[in-house]
């Protein structure tokens, strides 16, 4: 569930946590904005919202059991599990728990990985959480409620401090409730990114935490004896409804020949290159400042 | 002359023979006169010593922490035999982390050490470290620097080799995550050959920070761990003779 949609709308601690988050482009590969939130560790302040955020969920849930996913599911799963007084498990990678495992296999995008439990940490009839730091496909928390019901737990929520928009709203991960601190957008081309490839430096911050970046922002290239000014903006269509305060902006602030408005589609196609391209097979930012130029 | 101490683990899930798992060290009896152990107190208990200055020994929890937090913490440590492979005494901490009270005790005790200590970088070492460190460092209010294996962390990394028993392995840490001058301590569950805290600390010491103590759960000391630490000093809660 998305932070805002579940009465933290407004806390302040959510901002201070998202511009803790740091964004990698092109992490593990070309294509994927990486969302790193070993920075937030790097701020104590940030860190501790996050686990009370998660704590104030859960400390009246009755949870027994925190099980975090090796390896970055420990480093929050741990202090959760402490300050709610419930038990830690870990999920590990094959072949790291010593004595009684179960293993629970699970796609990645190219093949198949595997995690492990110790069967002999959980009893029946616990009310278990699962964290991670993030959830993309849901593929390594589907496991992990699979390893927690084989050994006759309840998982009562999955936590994440990031995942991917699909897991916006009233979401359920086989049939299990799944709460998400912050969304984020995996397209390696963002609006914003793509005002910092066309100023040519990084000149607007890249946030996970779209709805609440400083925007709309204008920033101004000359190239060519021509200045060329760019507004960014939210979404101008945002889940079907249109942004009528930005575009009013943009409309207000036209000071020469506004030539193209270029919104950002996560469907685009790809042509070989694997950069996203215009249905004629054209990259479209180079396309975008051709068109800008000429 | 040694002081035999009862295993407490050992009737557990254990098969391995019943020899103490506990035992003071070798040299206890020529610790200086600081270290005491008192006569009436309860040979279940493990070992409990106050460091000397003097003493070239890991530094144990002091005597003014209760015996009953280390005993359940000891008690709560499970040994495997034979895993990863033949001839190995796993120390598992994960049976420590189902005993709500031990673990909870076990980030106090730490807690208690270095709060007020000026520490504002706590490292720990993949994947254990990330068990223990996080609520250290929340609790002191330090910064949490994950000290991971190669290509795990995104940007840029500086990296470290050390020795394994065959081969070698690189421990990775990120530029910019430490500054010059800031003081740290390193977290890993356990210390066995000292091989992957001594490269954790060489790399923070090469980006300036100052390492004040490597902490463990667990130190097998008959690994000599805490040698290839240097100048570092070595805290522990428990000290476990295979």
């Amino acid at each position: 569930m998305f932070a805002v949609e579940n009465g933290l709308q407004g806390d302040p601690r959510l901002k201070a946590i998202s511009d803790a988050i740091r964004v990698i482009p092109h992490f593990p590969k070309t294509g994927i904005m990486f969302q790193d939130i070993t920075t937030l560790l790097l701020d104590p302040v940030a860190f501790k919202h996050v686990v009370d955020i998660f704590v104030d969920r859960y400390k009246h849930m009755n949870i027994s059991l925190v099980a975090g996913v090796e390896a970055r599911g420990f480093i929050f799963g741990s202090p959760i599990a402490l300050a709610i007084g419930a038990k830690f498990i870990p999920l590990r990678k094959p072949g790291k728990l010593p004595g009684k495992v179960i293993s629970e296999e699970y796609e990645l995008e190219y093949g198949r990985d595997r995690l492990e439990m110790s069967v002999e940490a959980v009893k029946s009839d616990e009310r278990a959480l699962v964290i991670d730091d993030l959830v993309a496909t849901g593929g390594t928390l589907s496991a992990s409620i699979s390893l927690l019901e084989r050994a006759g737990a309840e998982v009562v929520e999955c936590a994440c401090v990031v995942g991917l928009p699909k897991f916006k709203g009233q979401c359920k991960l086989k049939g299990k409730p799944l709460y998400v601190l912050f969304l984020f957008w995996a397209n390696a081309v963002s609006t914003s990114s793509t005002l910092n490839s066309l100023i040519g430096k990084q000149v607007v911050r890249v946030s996970p935490f779209q709805a609440e970046g400083l925007r709309p922002v204008m920033v101004s290239r000359t190239m060519g004896g021509f200045t060329i000014n760019i507004i960014d903006t939210h979404g101008l269509v945002e889940a079907g409804y249109v942004n009528h305060q930005d575009l009013d902006l943009i409309k207000g602030s036209e000071s020469g020949i506004t030539v193209v408005y270029a919104e950002n589609s996560g469907r685009c196609s790809k042509n070989d290159k694997d950069e996203k391209a215009l249905p004629n097979g054209v990259a479209w930012i180079p396309n975008l400042v051709k068109a800008i130029t000429d | 002359m040694q002081t035999i101490i009862s295993p407490l683990v050992s009737h557990r899930l254990c098969l391995a023979p019943a020899v103490p798992r506990y035992r003071l060290p070798n040299n206890y009896h020529r610790a200086p006169p600081s270290i005491r152990l008192s006569n009436h107190r309860s040979t279940t208990s493990p070992c409990l010593f106050s460091s000397a200055a003097a003493s070239r020994d890991s530094e144990m929890a002091t005597e003014d922490v209760q015996d009953p937090r280390i005993a359940k913490i000891a008690s709560s440590i499970r040994v495997i035999p034979d895993f990863p492979k033949p001839g190995i005494m796993f120390q598992d901490i994960t049976t420590l982390l189902l005993d709500t009270e031990a673990f909870k005790d076990t980030i106090a005790l730490f807690v208690d050490r270095y709060k007020d200590k000026g520490i504002s970088v706590v490292a720990g070492v993949e994947a254990r470290g990330f068990i223990f460190g996080p609520p250290i460092a929340l609790a002191i209010g330090a910064k949490f620097v994950p000290m991971r294996k190669p290509k795990k962390l995104p940007g840029k990394v500086i990296s470290e080799e050390y020795s394994l028993e065959y081969g070698t392995d690189t421990m990775e840490m990120h530029v910019g995550a430490v500054e010059p001058g800031e003081r740290a301590i390193i977290i890993d569950d356990l210390i066995a050959t000292g091989g992957t805290l001594a490269a954790a600390i060489r790399l923070l010491e090469r980006v300036g920070v100052k390492i004040v103590e490597c902490a463990c759960v667990i130190e097998l000391p008959e690994l000599k761990g805490k040698e290839k630490l240097g100048e570092t000093p070595l805290f522990v809660l428990v000290s476990s003779a295979a």
